[in-house]
């Protein structure tokens, strides 16, 4: 008699991980209790669907790896209890800590590290999204990071932190005992990633006259500004847009570190795949919902084209037939080159710093634009068509050019028109001097005063005619800055306001 | 061996264990309509209600693995019933489960307080 109830031996365990909320990645800690009484398995701290799945995913990990899945009670404890936990990458930690608290591992050494990664049944590593950003919370926590070896490249990028990536469960057990130190490999530098191959663009030399477009797209490319095509079908606007990012400078290092960040949250990386080299094109389709341009889904909100393309091309060809919600909720990106998404579940912003380049068919049928034709749609669904570009969003489209349909004498042309590696040399260099006059004088904005007079009476004059907005306006004097740049020149004069005006006249309204 | 000659050997080893561990049995198979439980038994001032579950092999799952929530909520009845019944001077009790692979040999995994 008297017998104490002998509870087994009460087992706990903590292993650090990540959830990755927007563009950050949130320190998790993963706490393991191994308990009596019959097999059970639960997961409390405010876990998503996919995480309380990652059970069944564990176990089957466990059991292929060889190793005993505990027969008692296992109670797993994610904290901090009030923050949201999504995705798969919990994985790993979870089985690590388990692994631990059953006392198969030491855990000596699996503390100076977070882990992340999802199992697949065999105990293989699958690869996760937002590996840079929890490469950039091991550092700044002072610890490693333990992932699937595919995500490896990508986290290597953040200097500083020591990456293992591992195949299998069976490896990262190993890693954590010091049994193994899988060869993590060199990380590669920045510039050298930088060098690698690049996307081949289409090039400019394939597009045959369109003299007026063409200048658009290069000052466009100059001074980053919005850029809205107008033309009928056929005469070349998806071909122009295509060729636009050929024409931009390389990204530098840090550029290409903030694409990849945004493409590694969006879980669009290749496996395997280290650096974005190339400026990224984006052409969502007018179908498009507000959610997969702007950013948004459930329970957590991830990047939309609008971030994907950030420092790169955002192609919306027929800009008016996108929704509405689409089209206002652009308005917040083009202005501050972020935008910001709120959720019940989170608020969160992703970057979205990306060129603008729109197409439109002057009507619905697609003839008012052509010489040769005349337009077909009835009055108020051309009044229709045109309303659904609203005033605001014109305004923040610094360059709005028509593009006609090429005369039979153009078509037939066989000198081809200048390439991209000529136009880009010339982008450089006006960037380049925009760079300079920046760092001369970061306050430096383009006075009225410094205009001549006749500069001044065209602004007048043009401004009187037009009813446009304070907005329009400097947006006006901005262009003619970038042609003047464009041209190594260090003044605005008349000539960059004529040119600026003609590139913003009133081709939608 | 038939079905129920294997659920009383395993019963039966699972009852001597549970007498040399300290256990001192009130009761076995007792039975209501609704069901039975298997061992009876007080520790102290602990009533101790156990489910013995036996398999011919563990190939597939311990046999614990089959006391899952319907039959632990069935269990709980009946110790409500044999309480109210049989022992109403008791207020504390217990569930254990005794899990037993019988190939020729017995071999016990013992779980006290397995679920509450």
């Amino acid at each position: 008699m008297g017998t104490k109830v002998s509870k087994g031996l009460t087992k706990v365990s903590k292993v650090s991980s990540v959830s990755v909320l927007g563009m950050e990645a949130r320190p998790v800690e993963v706490e393991v209790h191994i308990d009596g009484g019959l097999e059970q398995f639960h997961i409390v701290g405010l876990p998503s669907a996919a995480v309380r799945e990652s059970r069944q995913r564990v176990r089957s990990a466990i059991l292929s790896s060889c190793e005993d899945w505990p027969k008692t009670k296992v109670t797993v404890n994610l904290a901090p209890g009030d923050l949201r936990k999504e995705g798969s990458l919990l994985d790993l930690p979870l089985a690590v800590g388990i692994l631990a608290a059953g006392g198969i591992l030491t855990r000596e050494r699996a503390s100076g590290y977070l882990f992340m990664g999802e199992l697949a049944l065999d105990g293989r590593l699958r690869p996760v999204r937002g590996a840079i950003a929890a490469a950039m919370t091991a550092r700044e926590l002072g610890k490693g990071l333990v992932l699937p070896r595919d995500n490896s490249p990508e986290a290597q990028l953040v200097p500083g932190v020591h990456v293992v990536g591992v195949e299998t469960l069976t490896e990262a057990m190993g890693f954590a005992n010091g049994e193994l130190d899988p060869d993590v490999g060199r990380p590669k530098s920045l510039p050298d990633l930088l060098d690698l191959e690049k996307v081949a663009y289409p090039d400019m030399s394939d597009v045959r006259g369109q003299a007026m477009a063409r200048r658009a797209l290069e000052v466009a490319a100059v001074g980053g500004h919005n850029l809205l095509m107008v033309g009928p079908p056929g005469s070349g606007k998806t071909m122009l847009a295509q060729r636009f990012p050929g024409i931009l400078p390389p990204m530098g290092a840090e550029e290409a570190l903030e694409v990849t960040r945004v493409w590694s949250v969006a879980g669009l990386l290749a496996p395997g795949a280290a650096l974005l080299t190339s400026r990224p094109f984006r052409a969502p389709h007018h179908h498009a919902s507000p959610a997969s341009v702007i950013g948004g889904g459930h329970p957590l909100p991830g990047p939309g084209e609008i971030s994907l393309a950030h420092r790169g091309v955002l192609f919306m060809d027929e800009l008016p037939l996108f929704s509405r919600a689409v089209l206002e909720a652009l308005r917040q990106p083009l202005e501050e080159g972020r935008v910001i998404i709120a959720r019940t579940g989170a608020t969160v912003r992703f970057p979205a710093e990306f060129a603008l380049i729109a197409a439109a068919n002057p009507c619905p049928c697609g003839k008012a634009g052509d010489e040769r034709e005349v337009c077909s749609c009835p009055l108020g669904r051309l009044d229709q068509y045109r309303s659904r570009l609203s005033g605001p969003l014109l305004d923040r489209i610094d360059i709005q050019v028509e593009v006609a349909r090429l005369t039979e004498d153009e078509l037939l042309a066989v000198s081809p028109g200048e390439s991209s590696a000529e136009i880009r040399a010339r982008v450089i260099a006006g960037r380049k001097r925009i760079k300079e006059r920046r760092e001369a004088e970061p306050e430096w904005t383009e006075g009225l005063e410094a205009l001549d007079q006749p500069t001044r009476a065209l602004l007048r004059s043009a401004f009187r005619e037009l009813p446009a907005s304070a907005r329009a306006f400097h947006r006006t004097l901005a262009v003619a800055r970038s042609i003047a740049d464009l041209e190594g020149v260090e003044r605005v004069e008349e000539a960059h306001v004529a040119e600026a005006l003609q590139l913003r006249r009133a081709v939608w309204r | 061996m038939s079905r129920d000659d294997l659920r009383n050997t395993g019963e039966d080893a699972a009852a001597r264990f549970l007498e040399r561990r300290g256990l001192e049995i009130l009761a076995r198979n007792w039975r209501l309509k609704m069901g039975e439980i298997d061992i009876i038994g007080k520790e102290g001032p602990i009533l101790v209600f156990v489910e013995v579950k036996t398999r011919r092999t563990a190939d597939f799952a311990d046999p614990s693995a089959a006391v899952d929530f319907r039959k632990q909520r069935k269990l709980r009845r009946l110790a409500e019933a044999y309480i109210a019944i049989e022992r109403p001077e008791f207020d504390r009790c217990r569930f254990d489960v005794v899990s037993v692979v019988h190939d020729g040999l017995s071999r016990l995994r013992y779980i006290p307080d397995a679920f509450a």
